[in-house]
């Protein structure tokens, strides 16, 4: 089992709802993962992962909680995985020192996929070097097309 | 082979969540603007259109709400403040711009002002905003905290002016605030200092005047005559301009047929070409102006149709589309110009495009 914990930036699609430009958020990004449910070889194997993260703005935020397969593959102490997570996001817009703006909330279908790699650094700890994750999220009656980088650690627990 | 797999595998991922945000982070500089519609028993309708292609996105929270029967909107020159007449509410809302998301945030209490708010004015500094109330006959003036946008009213505010006035046009040099006034079928004008109105002239019009627009020159005044004949085919009528007292003389052989009930008008910014909404017949007829003289000519080019009962035509000055808001069809359609002939949308230039509201629309200003 492994648990990642990382920093996530997120170029977030707000041109659907109306800004004149994309946003960029900050965040972070948490993950509980069974890599090695099923293993093909001795360096191959299927697992399952369940992901959340939080990317904020001055005018969004932007949860995501989403699940499913990945694949995971092992080389020279790195591993390299790729997955499809499907799930919900919610999203709220509000004005920064608007207090009498209301606010608006929307929770709607969220799937991503992607992929990174990370290194194995010690016997229950790997740095996660880089994942990327393309999150295409349907709120606010549109949907958005979302890219989703984060960078951390993982700890390991248990035998593969 | 199985690695081989894993590998191309995560570099196909990879590329696709690369290529599936490549247009979101190349695409990131703006090339579009927030139009601003009041629509009745809603509010403000609020849309980001492409400066291009014209197609819209709704701006999230839209439509804002006003007080009671908006009528008017204004936006100030820096884009900051959005101001609305509620008429039914004899208030003026005041809204603030958001620069990033063009959302609206209504800046609480209401400015009361006269009977029946309906036509706004601004100079062009953004200084003073003007309200022509129609029930109690004067028009308020509001001074315009650059910072807040909030309104204080002037010193021998509300200016008493004739019955009923309509609609307010500012000259272009800023000297001059005319007041049209349909019943009475005259054009009232004042001259502003530091925003305090001073009569000087009234001069009469056509009959049932309706709406009125000035060459940027300001050398000629254009009047739209609804009631010009009983079969409702309208005129739009050329006078000249005083330049010291603001007063209209009409040029010779001035009256000019334009389509059936024409009840708005819209000199371009070039002062090259002048277009006409006809409500009772749906189009928008198309002149082009004798910079000279001041008379039309009307283009060869056909006769626009411009959604059910179009009753307001206002020049974007960010696209340079002319847009005409229709309250039979409830929208707004946007029109490309010819530059050189002065046509709208003509051939196969930009496509038209339409901006749908729920209810019918009543005035139209732009954010950035």
């Amino acid at each position: 089992m492994e648990l990642f914990a990382g920093y996530s930036y997120m170029h977030f699609d707000s041109t659907t709802i109306g800004f004149a430009d994309d946003s960029n958020l900050n965040g972070g990004n948490l993950s509980l993962s069974v890599p090695h449910l099923l293993r093909s070889r001795q360096y191959h194997a299927l697992g399952v992962v369940v992901d959340a993260s939080g990317n904020y703005g001055s005018h969004l935020t932007v949860y995501n909680f989403i699940v499913g397969p990945q694949l995971t593959f092992d080389k020279k102490g790195y591993t390299f995985f790729v997955r499809g997570l499907w799930g919900k996001g919610r999203e709220r817009f509000g004005i920064p020192e608007a207090l009498l703006f209301p606010g608006y909330s929307s929770l709607g279908r969220a799937f991503a996929f992607g992929g990174g790699v990370q290194k194995n650094w010690r016997p229950q700890l790997a740095v996660r070097i880089l994942q990327v994750d393309y999150v295409n999220n349907s709120n606010f009656d549109v949907t958005q097309n979302n890219i989703r980088v984060s960078t951390g650690l993982v700890f390991q627990f248990g035998g593969k | 082979m199985m690695q081989k797999k894993a590998m191309a595998l995560l570099a196909v991922c990879v590329a696709l969540a690369g290529l599936a945000g490549c247009n979101s982070f190349f695409s990131s500089t703006s090339a579009s603007h927030v139009v601003y519609v009041t629509v009745p028993n809603l509010g403000v309708a609020s849309y980001r259109v492409d400066n291009t292609s014209g197609s819209s996105t709704n701006i999230l929270g839209s439509p804002f709400a006003t007080g009671n029967s908006p009528f008017s909107i204004q936006v100030n020159p820096t884009k900051q403040f959005l101001y609305v007449s509620n008429t039914a509410d004899n208030t003026i809302s005041l809204f603030k711009i958001d620069g990033s998301s063009g959302a609206l945030t209504e800046m609480m209490p209401r400015t009361s002002t006269g009977l029946s708010p309906q036509s706004l004015a601004m100079d062009s500094a953004g200084s003073f905003l003007f309200v022509a109330n129609n029930e109690s006959n004067d028009i308020s003036v509001y001074s315009i905290n650059s910072s807040s946008g909030a309104l204080t009213e002037i010193s021998g505010s509300p200016f008493p002016t004739y019955t009923h006035p309509n609609s307010l046009t500012i000259s272009p040099s800023g000297n001059f605030l005319y007041v049209l006034d349909t019943n009475l079928g005259l054009v009232a004008a004042y001259t502003i200092s530091s925003g305090a109105l001073q009569a000087s002239a009234a001069s009469p019009v056509g009959t049932a005047p309706f709406s009125l627009a000035i060459d940027p020159a300001e050398h000629f005044m254009y009047v739209t005559n609804e009631g010009a004949s009983i079969t409702g085919i309208g005129t739009v009528s050329v006078y000249s301009i005083d330049s010291t007292t603001g007063a209209l003389t009409v040029v010779a052989d001035s009256a000019f047929s334009t389509g059936t009930n024409p009840v708005a008008v819209l000199v371009h910014p070039t002062g090259k070409f002048l277009y006409v909404a006809n409500s009772g017949g749906n189009n928008v007829s198309q002149f082009s102006i004798d910079s000279t003289t001041g008379l039309l000519t009307e283009l060869t080019t056909e006769t626009q149709t411009a959604g059910t009962t179009p009753v307001f035509i206002v020049f974007d000055p960010i696209s340079g589309w002319v847009d005409v808001g229709s309250q039979g069809s409830n929208n707004v359609t946007e029109f490309s110009v010819n530059q050189a002939t002065g046509a709208l949308n003509p051939g196969n230039l930009l496509a038209v495009n339409t901006l749908t509201t729920s209810d019918p629309p009543t005035s139209m200003a732009f954010g950035k």
